[in-house]
């Protein structure tokens, strides 16, 4: 069987869920990435590519407890799975086998 | 004070979202929300609201087909139960179903007669900016119209050039002509047309060049069916062919057959410079001998153009100068002409817009009950599930389930017995066109609207009867349910129920009314004296010289048969004379007042064949030297006319002639117009030849059809090449009510379904209430009620509501009736035993329907009845 896809966003959500182990949800990744990325990004986007990778088996989630913020809405926390893990090495080792690959240039 | 995000854009939210994923999105948002709204509550609101339509997309939105505890089980469950009840009560369902079913079918058979009727001259490609021009004669009045549909030949090469918004005009008219060929003869309708007639109709060539044929004389095209009949398989084109066994004519293309809803239709065409008198008529403007069709540019207003057509007021003025009346040109939308049109020299048969609307109104009226009495006996079905509805309230059922259940059993139904309909009107269109004598095509792809009106009203009926039932039932509690009684509720039924019947009835007997008044007025045409005989009298129409020259010859060898025993001739038809003059001079005027005079051209048989009676004066005679010149009969309406009696005419000087004579009014014109003034002059048969004419011969009343084979055998041999056919005069005097016999035969039948469908409302209704009381009856006659007191107390009640319906009734069929009748000249008065005979079978039969079925339940032995329990 061939590994899931991941595409660019999903890749830097992941990364996001990753970096937050165990305490990501929505409105953190958000936060997370709009602070790396520099720019705003849509929280839609950002539920898509979670449900999509929950169902590829690349995270799993759990719910919080009640707080009062939010309305009194649980949070739910996303973590990586193993599956996810490794489609992040896999990405990464493409990545870096690519890039030095790269002739020694210079640009003047 | 905490403030929430907008309810709405949450309400919406929580409405498409995912069960699964709302929790976390929904506090997602509210925290993003919560941290934006110190800075900027408005940019909160909006960017909530935002981000909710954001979210609204296919990976977040629920499902809304699969409910948890909807599922395919469920469903299944549902027609199972919906299955067993429609058994279980297998004759309400039968009559249920029928009733809607034939409703059904006849909307969609009178539909499909409207949409045919509607479709005439669609056909053609700029079927919505062709027009016919026609001339208004004012002062002219002709067959009760001052309207005619024929104009002079310089008119459409004028309107091309006067008016630039006329993209293409064509002059043409329509005449029979003959070809033979080995013995057989063809008498086809001809389209005489210049070579623009293409760039105005469509018609679809499917050999040759029409346009191009046109241009020369000597070409003719044949409509692909006439081709077959000449030329069988042989190829056509090219080929020679004789009409009327003088003009050789080429054939120079084939078009397809003209559709039957065409306002007017020929076999063959051929160019305009055949009719011989149209190099004559060329250029002048008093030739109202032709057809003039135009085609404006797309985006013009006819109104504009028929008012700028003033322009020809001068020649039309210098054209009939002399002569006392005004004309005008107006033009008539192409797509009217078949429903709207009522002008003289019509090109063909028109259809009637009234009687569309009329059977459209009946159409209605049908499905309206059919509709009515499903919803009346459905609603009365439903109390039975009562139990049913109470368990599945206990079992926890929800009362949106409960209504989408009924409801969808109810739609299901309705749609069923749509389509029952659709297959029986497939089926029963064949005989429905044989009724009507149309040819309309089963066509409900065509114009999608029917389908779908009728599709939607099935669902509405459905809907409807189905909605009643479901809110109420539904609504009640279990405890009440189960006691099997609806006690508020039921009395309120049975009034809503009792209006629906009243005016269900009302319906029926109108209908029934009208069929009667209808039935009675074309018996009263039928039987009317018309002041001639028509019995026993054959007519041949004849356009030959060879028939003019030899009227003596023929008429002795006719008279040598014993069976024949007169024998007339005469330029028009007795029912129906299409000369008519202006006569501006007799006894006492010069030119003040002129008189529209119908005229006659016969022989000296013509008044004792028709048996005409004299009021005054003698008939026209041989005997008499000055009558093929200076002698003239006139009928009691001119004489009345003019303001002489019948004996003071006698003698008078009229038109140049002498009055020698004064006939009895006679109908030579359709019922729907008065006898006018009308003069019969004479035509010697020995030297005043009439090339056009009628033969008339009275039989005697038996053996003729061998006296018909002799008749046809003297024609033949006198005139050898001319095909002959004869009719019978009293047929064709029946034929010009074609219309409204037509209407009658539909019009029986229709009333006859709508009482057949309202009875059987009333039949299901009644037997349902009587199993409903079936143990209040067993108690009754435990305690000894007579089976009598019974039946009169279970009939009581409808029959009271079909009395009431009949006073509704009355006045609206009465005023209705009216309408219809004062659109002849001649009609009968509405009776009073009218009503009495339509009410009489009405309350008949709705008692006999109660009747029967209490009458069976009164004499049920009660143990039957009260062991139940």
């Amino acid at each position: 069987m061939l590994p899931p896809s991941l595409g660019e966003f999903e890749e830097m959500v992941l990364l996001a869920v990753a970096a937050q182990h165990d305490q990501a949800y929505g409105v953190s990744i958000q936060e997370a990435l709009e602070e790396h990325l520099g720019k705003s990004i849509n929280i839609s986007a950002i539920h898509v590519a979670l449900k999509r990778m929950l169902e590829k088996g690349l995270l799993e989630s759990r719910y919080g407890g009640i707080t009062n913020d939010r309305g009194g809405r649980r949070k739910k926390f996303y973590v990586i799975t193993i599956a996810g893990k490794r489609a992040l090495d896999r990405q990464y080792e493409l990545r870096t086998s690519l890039y030095q690959r790269i002739p020694k240039i210079t640009f003047s | 004070m905490r403030t929430g995000p907008p309810k709405r854009a949450l309400q919406f939210l929580r409405w498409f979202c995912r069960e699964d994923y709302l929790e976390e999105i929904e506090g997602d948002l509210i925290e993003v929300f919560e941290k934006q709204y110190p800075n900027s509550p408005r940019q909160a609101n909006w960017n909530f609201f935002w981000q909710v339509l954001r979210h609204f997309r296919p990976d977040f939105i629920r499902s809304f087909t699969n409910y948890p505890i909807m599922d395919a089980d469920m469903y299944a469950h549902y027609l199972k139960v919906a299955w067993r009840s429609l058994i279980r009560q297998g004759r309400y369902t039968l009559i249920n179903l029928s009733g809607l079913t034939t409703g059904m079918t006849c909307f969609l058979l009178i539909a499909l007669f409207i949409q045919y009727e509607l479709s005439y001259d669609r056909q053609h490609e700029k079927a919505d900016r062709i027009y016919r021009v026609a001339q208004k004669q004012q002062g002219n009045t002709f067959r009760g119209t001052d309207l005619f549909a024929v104009t002079p030949a310089p008119l459409a090469p004028a309107l091309r050039e006067n008016f630039p918004e006329v993209e293409s005009a064509v002059t043409c008219t329509l005449e029979e002509h003959l070809f033979s060929k080995e013995g057989e003869f063809f008498s086809p309708r001809l389209l005489f047309a210049d070579p623009n007639l293409f760039d105005v109709f469509t018609i679809t060539m499917l050999q040759g060049n029409g346009a191009k044929a046109l241009k020369d004389p000597d070409g003719i095209l044949l409509s692909r069916s006439l081709a077959e009949k000449y030329f069988g398989t042989e190829e056509p084109m090219g080929k020679t062919i004789l009409m009327d066994d003088q003009r050789p004519l080429i054939v120079r293309g084939i078009f397809q057959d003209m559709p039957r809803n065409q306002h007017f239709t020929a076999e063959g065409i051929l160019s305009i410079r055949n009719i011989d008198y149209y190099e004559d008529d060329f250029g002048k403007w008093a030739s109202n001998n032709y057809y003039t069709y135009l085609a404006l540019k797309s985006g013009s207003d006819y109104h504009h153009l028929e008012q700028r057509m003033h322009l020809f007021d001068n020649e039309i003025a210098a054209a009939y100068s002399g002569l006392p009346f005004k004309a005008a040109f107006f033009l008539q939308p192409l797509t009217d002409i078949h429903l709207f049109s009522r002008v003289n020299v019509e090109a063909g048969i028109n259809g009637y817009n009234r009687y569309v609307y009329l059977l459209g109104a009946i159409g209605l009226i049908i499905l309206l009950l059919a509709a009515i009495n499903y919803m009346n006996l459905a609603t009365a079905r439903s109390a039975r599930r009562i139990k049913e509805i109470g368990i599945r309230k206990v079992m926890g059922a929800l009362r949106s389930q409960l209504i989408g259940q009924l409801l969808g059993e109810s739609i299901i139904l309705t749609c069923l017995s749509f389509m029952l309909a659709l297959l029986l009107a497939y089926s029963l269109l064949p005989n429905f066109n044989r009724l009507l004598d149309q040819a309309i095509p089963f066509d409900l792809v065509g114009n999608p609207w029917i389908l779908v009106s009728l599709a939607l009203t099935a669902i509405l009926i459905g809907g409807l009867s189905g909605l009643y039932p479901a809110m109420i039932v539904s609504a009640l509690s279990p405890l009440k349910a189960f006691k099997g009684k609806l006690m508020g509720n039921l009395r309120q039924g049975i009034s809503l129920r009792n209006v629906l019947i009243v005016s269900q009835f009302t319906a029926a007997v109108v209908l029934a009314v009208g069929s009667v008044v209808v039935y009675q007025q074309l018996q009263y045409i039928r039987n009317k004296k018309l002041g001639f005989n028509k019995e026993h009298i054959v007519y041949v129409p004849f356009s030959s010289d060879e028939i003019a020259h030899n009227i003596p010859t023929i008429r002795n060898e006719l008279l040598s048969d014993p069976k024949i025993r007169k024998v007339s001739v005469s330029t028009n038809l007795i029912l129906n004379t299409g000369n008519q003059g202006i006569v501006d001079a007799w006894d006492g005027n010069q030119k003040e007042r002129n008189l529209y005079c119908y005229r006659y051209f016969v022989d000296e048989n013509f008044l004792d064949l028709f048996e005409i009676p004299l009021v005054a004066g003698r008939g026209l005679s041989t005997a008499f030297s000055t009558d093929s010149t200076g002698s003239v009969l006139l009928n009691e309406s001119a004489v009345r006319a003019i303001g002489w009696t019948p004996e003071a005419a006698i003698g008078k000087s009229f038109n140049g002639s002498h009055v020698v004579g004064v006939v009895q009014d006679f109908h030579f014109q359709p019922m729907d117009q008065r006898i006018e003034p009308m003069c019969i002059r004479f035509r010697h048969p020995n030297n005043q030849w009439l090339r056009n004419g009628y033969l008339s011969v009275k039989l005697e009343a038996d053996g003729q059809d061998k006296t018909l084979n002799h008749i046809l055998a003297v024609l033949k041999k006198v005139a050898p090449k001319t095909p002959f056919q004869y009719q019978f005069l009293d047929q064709s005097y029946a034929q010009q009510y074609d219309a409204e016999s037509r209407l009658g035969r539909a019009f029986n039948l229709f009333t006859f379904l709508a009482l057949f469908i309202a009875c059987m409302g009333l039949f299901g209704l009644v037997s349902y209430q009587i199993v409903q009381r079936t143990r209040e009856l067993g108690i009754r006659k435990v305690l000894g009620a007579p089976a009598l007191k019974l039946v009169t107390l279970l009939s009581r009640d409808f029959v009271k509501l079909v009395v009431i319906a009949l006073g509704f009734a009355v006045p609206i069929a009465w005023f209705a009736m009216q309408q219809w009748l004062d659109h002849f000249a001649y009609r009968i008065e509405i009776r009073w035993w009218v009503f009495f005979l339509v009410a009489v079978p009405a309350l008949g039969v709705s008692f006999f329907t109660v009747g029967l079925q209490s009458w069976l339940a009164a004499i049920a032995n009660p143990v039957e009845s009260l062991k139940e329990d």
